[in-house]
């Protein structure tokens, strides 16, 4: 019986959010007067160098405290990345707090802070700015070997082989390949080639990226940040500025929403470069065209794929060549690339049925806004090709989109050759699927849509046609090896605990789902488990919240810890009553010696630990901390069907329902993971059909505004039903696997298939724009 | 950013007017577009107490007061103009919005995208001002738009049919092509906006009609006799298509 | 300028700019319920009550509150704790920024329309109310069971 996993727990701080608390960091800061305000002046060229800046109007301002500029000598000119990943990063470092270069409009180009929000404008306002406007390059498909060389800075480098080639323009490169492709390929009956291009997505986190830094009473540098990475932050903050790591607090409060999008390091430094020269505390609070135009988008990618198949249907070759965008720095420039095939092609590349795989490709800087990590990070770009394909096999080997997958998809036993050729920038570990409901979770999505393997199309008359379409998925469960999650418990008098976690809880209720596993661990209510999370000073080391780790890595930890702390509160209590530990049990309320002669409640052996005189020297803190490292990584799967109805006079489409069965291993709190996967299903309907993003010949973003970027509001999305297979994945807490990401893959291809099969025209630019599709339909 | 050092809230229009006649004075009404103007003016002269917040059918005409606000429009005419003037209104953005923005401020602010603008030039609505001029809609968004306070928009509500239409990408997003059409008797008036620029009447197709020619056709000519402009939410040729279709739609429903 | 509101049913007095957002002064005072985000009034976070409607505070001018009575969600902690906790067991509470908002609209729709709604109209009293987590609809299973309670 389990006393807290599985249960839908309320999120324990869901009610203070919803209820208006001060919890986000710029609630916080406003809380201080003293708090100055930091703003960025950014370039209005895609590319330049600055001939000269003058800033002397600004310093002079009243209200003006400080001025940072790229000729400060008190601003470290240190290279780095500001890529919030493990370290060594396989992220190229490419960015200097301040140059004299600025590589895409809205780059920076110096900052200020001032008193308030309308002086440090006017401060930015009476800057003059003398720039040497340079070539740009714009377009990623002529950015290698361009004429113009975005990262001519001696120091740039790569920290270890990623394919690091500035000079042609590449952030990155790789390839890999098991079996002979091209050879495969020649022998196989069919073969579908295309090309599909996915485009610059952005995160529209409800927050803006904010920061609040101030000294506190030690003298230490204190940086309170919306942040996905705090443990991240803190190290690239001390090396970027040179600043002892010791002196360094970084702590997340509540957080606006991620995906992936602050997984960066953003407006930190300016903050804290003010706070160190002023004394005083700041605030960077970026505006929403800020967070667009200089924040991180998800990579724009080309995508072609090849796919070899026998007459039946049954895969013989995969081949996946990718060009992506990395923008004008290279954050997440090689991993968010070689998940594009990390992430989708196993699917297929089955070991010991498909004979031949490669994937390899390319990702070039161009003068755009940066790509960064997004929620799907690689995965759902490739899916969007891939399962596109799957569909453009099957009509050509005259099966079903259902039948063509369920003959080739990999199945629960199986392994892919992909999970050791490609791990995270390196090579990968061979794993086996230990779990895997894809037949479940198909069979199921089918019954739930009333799926007709014949035909997948009504005519409605007046215009208007009814189809679906459907793809699969997979993810990841954290990065193998790389990753490091710890947990820490806490026994407290009168017997309740707190838990600490570097785990970074942003909305998805990982702190809530944490409690859950140590309290189920202990058999005892979640709500006896206080928890804190993402504190450097003050909780254990976790890489953060990003590739779907939390509930499965930090779950983990969480597990060893939680029994680490059941022997040693069994352990104390044997030691006071003079017994063998293992003749001890705690199950949750008392702990009881086995003979029956002791029993104590959890919260006397709490109390007493701290305050029972006659206890002498066995009074004690009780404390236990595990981590814990994954030597795999288990990818969730998903199955799902979109239902449409088009209509053929403007070429709209309404989606009727969208019908996602998701194997995600055991669910620690089914109503969070379901909203994990409903939310993450919106928001990949909202890049398939909705998402744009468009520049100006001179590279200027024209979508950097909620007005112009249109994410889906409630009435595009009115039905989406999520269903989640049973599955137990061995590795997995409770058998979990991940869910963050896995939910935002398929809406690219499953739409764009519906859409194919009610109109014929195949749509392979994303977004799948109504004009695509009657224009398509009058070709 | 709009910027201003002083806000005057008058009691009347002819109050307003004055205000207005003063340098350096910039009218406010939901002030949802002034929002985003980079104006930097010495007085906001807000309108939000003039007591031009109505919407009224007095015999024949309907009144809308300069600043009804959208959802007003949206729940109060609802029965007037076969309901296609609420429905326009009711697309635009959220209620918190709609609470806000005014109709006034949609038409002084001759937006090409503007959903009631459509509408309104396919009810020849009459623009009467706080100067006492009185002008057809089609003749103001001509013209220029000089410093006169709009009082009220009339609009005789005598049709025997009245269809709007639109194509958006999200129901939160402005229209990549709006389309109104309102049907009296043999005769019709077929307005096309968001192309993206302000809406127009197309008149050859508002013949073909009179003359006989069915949805189809009509909507051929109008979408032909039309201008468009490429944009981030459609190019020309998309327009066209839509214009097209849209416009044969709307016949078809104004005619029910 | 003076600015003289009821804030949540009590007399509040500000010293504001006659160009400031309501907002702004909302936050600038400690109000820090409402939210800023989109900067283009297309997202409805800042959502308040002034005078029972909900509007946009964001792009609302602080001066014309003069006199008004403005509502945030620290004023209906009581009349909405229902629906607080409807959100809360259905999971729908994610990174939450947008949920002050969605509870102060929610409230406004039902003291405007009334409880017995259907879905579609539901949402298209609270479709401004834009969310990046949730998905929607766990927002509207919430919502429901909220009105469930109420009829």
């Amino acid at each position: 019986m389990s006393s807290a996993v599985g249960k839908s727990v309320p999120k324990k701080d869901g009610e203070g959010i919803i209820k208006g608390k001060p919890v986000y960091t710029n609630d916080m800061a406003k809380r201080d007067p003293d708090a100055l305000t930091v703003r960025v002046l950014r370039s209005p060229h895609a590319y330049a160098r600055i001939k000269s800046v003058d800033v002397s109007a600004a310093k002079a301002m009243e209200g003006v405290a400080t001025v940072m500029t790229h000729l400060d000598k008190d601003i470290p000119h240190n290279i780095y990345t500001r890529a919030g990943q493990g370290f060594p990063e396989p992220s190229p470092y490419d960015k200097f707090i301040l140059d004299e270069f600025v590589r895409y409009v809205g780059d920076e180009v110096l900052a200020v802070a001032a008193v308030d929000e309308r002086t440090a404008q006017a401060a930015l306002d009476s800057v003059k700015v003398e720039y040497d406007v340079l070539e740009p390059v714009l377009d990623f498909e002529k950015a290698e070997g361009h004429k113009s060389v975005i990262h001519t800075e001696p120091e740039a480098c790569e920290l270890f082989p990623i394919g690091f080639e500035p000079k042609k323009n590449l952030a990155a490169s790789y390839f890999c390949e098991d079996g002979d492709t091209d050879g495969e390929m020649k022998k196989s009956d069919i073969v579908v080639e295309d090309t599909f291009y996915t485009q610059a997505q952005a995160h529209y986190c409800a927050e803006t990226h904010t920061c609040y830094t101030y000294m506190d009473g030690y003298d230490r540098l204190n940086v309170i940040s919306s942040t996905q990475v705090p443990h991240h932050i803190r190290r690239i903050i001390s090396k970027a500025l040179d600043f002892d790591r010791s002196r360094i607090r970084v702590h997340k409060p509540k957080v606006g929403g991620g995906y992936g999008g602050k997984q960066q390091i953003h407006g930190e430094m300016f903050a804290c470069i003010t706070t160190l020269r002023t004394g005083k505390p700041a605030i960077c609070n970026y505006s929403r065209k800020e967070v667009f135009e200089s924040t991180f988008a998800r990579h724009q990618m080309k995508i072609t794929v090849k796919i070899g198949a026998n007459k039946d249907g049954s895969i013989n070759a995969l081949d996946m060549d990718v060009l992506s965008n990395t923008g004008a720095y290279g954050e997440h420039a090689l991993t968010v690339f070689m998940l594009a095939g990390g992430k989708t092609l196993p699917l297929y590349a089955v070991q010991g049925r498909s004979k031949a795989v490669k994937f390899g490709g390319k990702v070039v800087y161009t003068n755009m806004t940066p790509g960064g990590a997004y929620r799907g990070y690689g995965a759902m770009q490739g899916n969007f090709a891939l399962e596109s394909a799957m569909d453009m096999l099957a009509e050509k080997v005259g099966v079903s989109p259902a039948k063509i997958r369920e003959m080739n998809m990999i199945k629960e036993g199986q392994t892919s050759p992909l999970f050791k050729l490609m791990g995270e920038g390196t090579e990968g570990k061979a794993m086996n699927v230990e779990s895997c409901k894809l037949e479940y979770c198909m069979k199921r999505a089918k019954e739930m849509a009333g799926w007709n393997d014949e035909c997948q199309v009504t005519e409605l008359g007046n215009g208007k046609v009814r189809a679906q379409g459907m793809a699969i998925a997979m993810q990841g469960s954290g990065i193998v090896d790389i990753d490091m999650a710890s947990a820490a418990l806490k026994l407290n008098d009168d017997g309740f605990f707190n838990l600490t976690i570097g785990a970074t809880e942003i909305g998805q209720g990982s702190d809530t789902a944490m409690s859950q596993i140590a309290a189920d661990v202990l058999n005892m209510d979640s709500s006896r488990i206080v928890v804190y999370s993402s504190d450097t000073d003050l909780t254990p080391f976790d890489p953060g919240a990003y590739a779907s780790k939390t509930t499965y890595v930090t779950g983990n930890a969480v597990i060893k810890t939680a029994k680490a702390m059941k022997a040693k509160i069994e352990a104390k209590a044997a030691a006071i009553w003079k017994v063998e530990a293992k003749e001890v049990e705690f199950d949750g309320k008392m702990v009881k010696s086995s003979d029956g002669k002791n029993s104590i409640t959890i919260e006397d052996l709490g109390s007493n630990l701290y305050y029972d005189m006659g206890l002498g020297a066995l009074k004690g803190q009780l404390m236990a901390c595990e981590s814990f490292t994954p030597s795999v990584s288990p990818p969730p799967y998903m199955a799902a069907i979109v239902d449409i109805t088009i209509d053929k006079v403007t070429g709209h489409y309404d989606i009727n329902d969208y019908i996602g069965v998701i194997d995600c291993g055991g669910l620690i709190n089914p109503a969070l993971v379901k909203v994990q996967g409903e939310g993450g299903l919106v928001q990949g309907i909202g890049m398939a059909c909705y998402e744009d993003v468009a520049y100006s010949d001179k590279g200027q973003m024209l979508t950097n505004s909620l007005f112009n970027y249109k994410v889906p509001a409630r009435k595009e999305v009115p039905k989406i039903t999520v269903e989640f297979a049973e599955s137990y994945d061995p590795t997995g807490p409770y058998g979990a696997k991940s869910i963050g990401e896995i939910g935002i893959d398929t809406p690219m291809a499953a739409i764009a298939n519906a859409i194919y099969a009610a109109t014929g025209v195949r749509i392979k630019d994303l977004p799948l724009f109504p004009e695509k599709v009657l224009m398509g339909m009058k070709k | 950013m709009f910027r201003f050092d002083e806000i005057i809230t008058p009691k009347s229009l002819p109050e307003a007017a004055k205000l207005m006649a003063n340098a350096d004075s910039v009218a406010v009404a939901g002030g949802l577009f002034l929002r985003f103007a980079k104006t930097k003016c010495r007085r906001a002269v807000d309108l939000s107490a003039l007591g031009l917040d109505f919407v009224k059918k007095n015999g024949a005409t309907v009144e809308i007061g300069a600043t009804a606000s959208l959802r007003k429009v949206e729940l109060e005419a609802a029965n007037f103009f076969a309901g296609a003037l609420s429905k326009a209104a009711s697309m635009i953005l959220g209620v918190q919005f709609r609470n806000l923005a005014t109709i006034g401020g949609a038409v002084m602010s001759k937006s090409g995208y503007s959903n009631l603008i459509t509408v309104l030039v396919a009810l020849d609505a009459k623009l009467v001002f706080a100067s006492g001029k009185e002008m057809g809609i089609t003749e103001f968004l001509a013209g220029e738009r000089g410093n006169d306070l709009l009082e009220k928009i009339v609009v005789k509500d005598d049709f025997d049919g009245v269809s709007f239409q639109l194509l958006q990408h999200t129901t939160l997003d402005i229209a990549v092509l709006n389309v109104a059409v309102a049907k009296k008797g043999k005769s019709i008036a077929i307005s096309v906006g968001a192309r993206p620029q302000v809406a127009v009447r197309a008149t050859a197709a508002e013949k073909a009609f009179a003359d006989g020619k069915d949805a189809a056709s009509v909507a051929e000519i109008a979408a032909e006799q039309t201008s468009y402009s490429k944009d981030i939410r459609g190019s020309v040729e998309y327009r066209k298509a839509l214009a097209q279709g849209l416009v044969e739609r709307a016949i078809t429903e104004a005619s029910k | 300028m003076k600015l003289d509101i009821r804030l949540n049913g009590a007399p509040k007095t500000y010293y504001i700019k006659d160009d400031e957002y309501l907002l702004d002064v909302l936050r600038n005072n400690g109000i820090t319920s409402v939210k800023r985000s989109c900067d283009t009034s297309s997202c409805a976070m800042c959502t308040v009550l002034v005078d029972g409607k909900p509007v946009l505070s964001c792009s609302f001018l602080a001066a014309r509150a003069q006199g008004k009575s403005v509502t945030t969600v620290d004023g209906i902690q009581k009349e909405a704790d229902a629906f607080f906790k409807a959100m809360n067991q259905e999971g729908a509470i994610q990174c939450g920024y947008c949920d002050t908002a969605l509870a102060v609209t929610v409230y406004a729709m039902v003291q405007e329309l009334g409880a017995d709604l259907t879905d579609d109209e539901i949402r298209h009293y609270i479709n401004g109310n834009v969310c990046r987590c949730s998905g929607y609809v766990s927002q509207m299973r919430a919502i429901k069971t909220y009105l469930g309670g109420l009829k």
